[in-house]
C-alpha cells in the first residue's frame, strides 16, 4: 500500500503540468467570456456558454490526462514496468492521480456554476439545483472513468502494435479495432435478451426536478413540460452494464500490458 | 587499469606476486595485517573474488594466515619469508639466464657482464 | 541461478536469440560481450522478464521468469531515461518505496562515494552523473541477480573508472550474481569472473577468466579478437 501511495505521489508530480495547463485554460475561457460579454452586454449568456464548454471539456479531462501520463511513460517502459507491482496497481495509480486532478479542477468550476445559477436564475428550486448538480457530477465522473478505462484498453493495444510497426499504422489499427469494438458492443446491447436484462431502474426528469417555480404558467407550456418530465433520461441497468464492460476492459488492458507489451 | 596486469597469467597469481614483493621489500612485515579483500580489490581494481582467491592461494603456501573475524595476516615464520625471498631471486635469475642463453651468451660472458654492470651501477 | 533452456527470441522475421542454452551461477561477476545487435540486451531483458521468449524457458532461482521477477532481479537499462523532475534524493526514495529489498542507507553511501549531490534534479545532471545514479539505484538493492546493460556506454573514462570502483566496493558477491553487457571490455576485463561471448544470437563461448589466462594465455580482449577474427 505504501508502495502504491508513493507511486501515486510520483504520478501526481508527473501529471502536474497537465493540471496547471487545464486550470489556466478554464480560467482563461471564463475570463474571456466575461470580458467579451461585458463589452457586448451579454455577460450572463456568454458566461453560461463558457461554463457549458468547460463542463463539456471536463468530460474529456481524464482521457487527456491519461493520454499525457501514459505517453510520458512510453519512453521509459523499462523503468515503469520493472517493478514487482502488478499492472493493476500501476494503472490504478495513474487513474487515481487523474481523478484527483479532475476533482481539483471540477470543484471550483462546480461551485462557481452553482453560485452563478442561484444568483442569476431562479426558476429552479434549491432541491432541483442540488439534484441536477449531483446528477451531472455523477454523470461526468462515471463517463470520464468509463472513457479512461476504455482508453487504457486501446492504449495497451496500440503499444502492442507499435512494437511491430510504426506509430501511424499502429494508430490506424487501434482506431479500427475501436470502431469495430464500438459496433459490436452496440449490437450486443441491442440484443433483446440483453435489453430485457438491463432496461430497468429508469430515472426520469421529474425525479430530478422537483417542481418549476413558474409564476404564471400557460396551459400549453405546462403540458410540454409535463411530457418532457415523463421521459426517462437514465437507466440504472444500463449504467451497471456499461460499468461491467469498462471494468472488463481495464483488466484486459492490465493483461495485455503484463503479457504482451515488451520493453 | 588493464595495463597493470598481463594477459598470460591469471590475475590472482599476479596479485599474489605483488603481495610477495611487498613482503620482500618489507612493506608488509611478518605478522602484519593485509588489507581486507574489499580494500585490496578496490586498490588494484579487480573483483573481490579474485583477491579472495589470491589470499586462499597464499594461505596454502603458508605465506599468509587468516584469523577468523580478524582478517588476513602475513606469516610470523621468518623462515617462510626468507624462502620467498630466495625463491623470487631464483625465478628472476632463471628468466634472465634463460633469455641470455637463448641469445647465445656464454656463462662467462653473462657473469662478466653482470659484474661490470653492477660495479658501474654501484659507483 | 539463471538458466536459459533452448531460448529463441524473434522480432517479426528477425531472430535476436537462437536456441540459446546458458547457465550462470551465484556469486560471480559475469560479462556478456559481443558486437552491437548480437543479442546482449535481448538476453538481459529476457532474464528481467521485460520481454518474453518466443520459445524455450528461462528461470531465475528455479522460478519461471515473468514480469514479477523484478522482485528478485535488479535491472539497469542502457537507456538514459529517468523521472527528470526528481532530485537524486527523490529518485532514491522513490525506488526505496517501490522495492522491498532496497537498502536506502547503502544507496546514500554509494551516492556519497559517487560524489552525487542529493538535492540536484536529474534534469540538471550531466550524462556521467545520471550514469552514476543508475549504479546507485541498481547496487542498493539486495537482489540475487543484478543485470546491467551497457553501464559504461557513452561515458568518459573518469566516470567509467568511478563506476568500476563503485561496483567493486558495493557489490555483494556472496549473495549476488552480476551480469554486465558491454563492448568496453577493457574497462571490466579485470573484474570479471566469467565471460560469455555472443554473436548473431548464438552463444559462442563461455569461460572462466582465470582459466582463459592460465590455459590459453589469453586476456578477454585477446580471446575476443581470436573468436571474432
Amino acid at each position: 500500500m505504501n508502495a502504491w501511495l508513493a507511486l501515486t505521489k510520483k504520478e501526481l508530480r508527473l501529471g502536474l503540468p497537465i493540471f496547471i495547463f487545464v486550470l489556466i485554460l478554464y480560467a482563461g475561457v471564463i475570463a474571456l467570456a466575461y470580458y467579451i460579454g461585458y463589452r457586448l452586454g451579454l455577460e450572463e449568456e456568454l458566461i453560461m456558454g463558457a461554463l457549458g464548454v468547460v463542463l463539456l471539456f471536463h468530460l474529456f479531462f481524464l482521457f487527456l490526462y491519461l493520454l499525457y501520463a501514459l505517453n510520458s511513460e512510453r519512453k521509459r517502459l523499462h523503468l515503469w514496468l520493472h517493478t514487482p507491482m502488478p499492472v493493476t496497481g500501476l494503472l490504478l495509480s495513474k487513474l487515481a492521480a487523474g481523478i484527483l486532478f479532475m476533482s481539483l479542477t471540477f470543484i471550483p468550476i462546480a461551485i462557481f456554476t452553482n453560485n452563478f445559477f442561484s444568483d442569476h436564475y431562479n426558476f429552479l428550486t434549491e432541491q432541483s439545483t442540488i439534484n441536477l448538480l449531483g446528477l451531472s457530477t455523477f454523470g461526468i465522473y462515471t463517463s470520464a472513468i468509463r472513457m479512461a478505462l476504455t482508453f487504457m484498453f486501446f492504449w495497451s493495444i496500440f503499444l502492442t502494435c507499435s512494437q511491430r510497426m510504426n506509430d501511424f499504422l499502429s494508430f490506424l489499427i487501434t482506431f479500427a479495432s475501436f470502431l469495430l469494438f464500438g459496433y459490436l458492443y452496440d449490437q450486443f446491447v441491442h440484443l433483446s435478451f440483453i435489453q430485457m436484462l438491463t432496461d430497468w431502474g429508469a430515472i426520469s426528469a421529474n425525479d430530478v426536478i422537483t417542481g418549476f417555480e413558474f409564476k404564471f404558467t400557460m396551459t400549453e407550456d405546462y403540458f410540454e413540460a409535463g411530457t418532457m418530465m415523463d421521459t426517462s433520461i437514465f437507466y440504472i441497468g444500463h449504467f451497471i452494464r456499461d460499468s461491467i464492460m469498462a471494468i472488463l476492459m481495464f483488466f484486459g488492458a492490465c493483461w495485455i500490458i503484463d503479457k504482451k507489451v515488451e520493453v | 587499469m588493464a595495463e597493470l596486469f598481463h594477459s598470460s597469467k591469471p590475475i590472482y597469481e599476479q596479485i599474489a606476486e605483488m603481495i610477495k614483493k611487498r613482503i620482500i621489500r618489507g612493506e608488509l612485515t611478518a605478522g602484519g595485517k593485509l588489507p581486507s579483500v574489499r580494500e585490496m580489490a578496490i586498490e588494484v581494481n579487480v573483483n573481490p573474488n579474485t583477491v579472495q582467491r589470491t589470499y586462499r592461494e597464499l594461505e596454502t603456501m603458508d605465506i599468509v594466515e587468516s584469523k577468523r573475524g580478524q582478517g588476513t595476516f602475513v606469516t610470523e615464520d621468518t623462515e617462510v619469508i626468507a624462502s620467498i625471498r630466495e625463491e623470487m631471486k631464483k625465478e628472476i635469475l632463471m628468466n634472465f639466464t634463460k633469455q641470455m642463453f637463448e641469445m647465445g651468451y656464454t656463462k662467462e660472458e653473462i657473469k662478466q657482464g653482470l659484474t661490470e654492470y653492477l660495479n658501474r651501477k654501484g659507483e | 541461478m539463471i538458466k536459459l533452456t533452448n531460448v529463441t527470441k524473434k522480432y517479426g522475421s528477425r531472430t535476436a536469440l537462437n536456441q540459446v542454452d546458458l547457465e550462470l551461477d551465484q556469486g560471480k561477476l559475469i560479462g556478456l560481450v559481443g558486437e552491437n545487435g548480437s543479442g546482449k540486451s535481448t538476453t538481459l531483458k529476457l532474464i528481467a522478464g521485460l520481454i518474453h521468449p518466443t520459445s524455450g524457458e528461462i528461470t531465475v532461482n528455479g522460478e519461471k521468469v515473468n514480469r514479477q521477477i523484478a522482485s528478485s532481479v535488479a535491472y539497469l537499462s542502457e537507456l538514459d531515461e529517468y523521472y527528470r523532475f526528481f532530485t537524486v534524493k527523490d529518485t532514491i526514495e522513490f525506488h526505496a518505496s517501490q522495492f522491498g529489498d532496497f537498502d536506502i542507507e547503502k544507496a546514500y553511501e554509494i551516492m556519497d562515494f559517487m560524489k552525487l549531490e542529493p538535492e540536484k534534479k536529474l534534469k540538471h545532471l550531466s550524462k556521467g552523473n545520471r550514469g552514476r545514479v543508475k549504479i546507485v539505484l541498481t547496487l542498493a538493492r539486495h537482489t540475487p541477480v543484478v543485470l546491467m546493460d551497457e553501464p559504461f556506454s557513452g561515458l568518459d573514462p573518469m566516470v567509467r573508472n568511478s563506476i568500476v570502483k563503485g561496483l567493486i566496493s558495493f557489490v555483494d558477491l556472496e549473495k549476488q550474481l552480476i551480469l554486465i553487457t558491454t563492448h568496453e571490455i577493457r574497462e571490466i576485463e579485470n573484474i570479471l569472473d566469467e565471460v560469455v561471448a555472443i554473436k548473431d544470437g548464438h552463444i559462442i563461448g563461455h569461460h572462466n577468466v582465470d582459466d582463459l589466462r592460465k590455459e590459453n594465455q589469453l586476456s578477454i580482449v585477446d580471446w575476443m579478437n581470436e573468436i571474432y577474427g
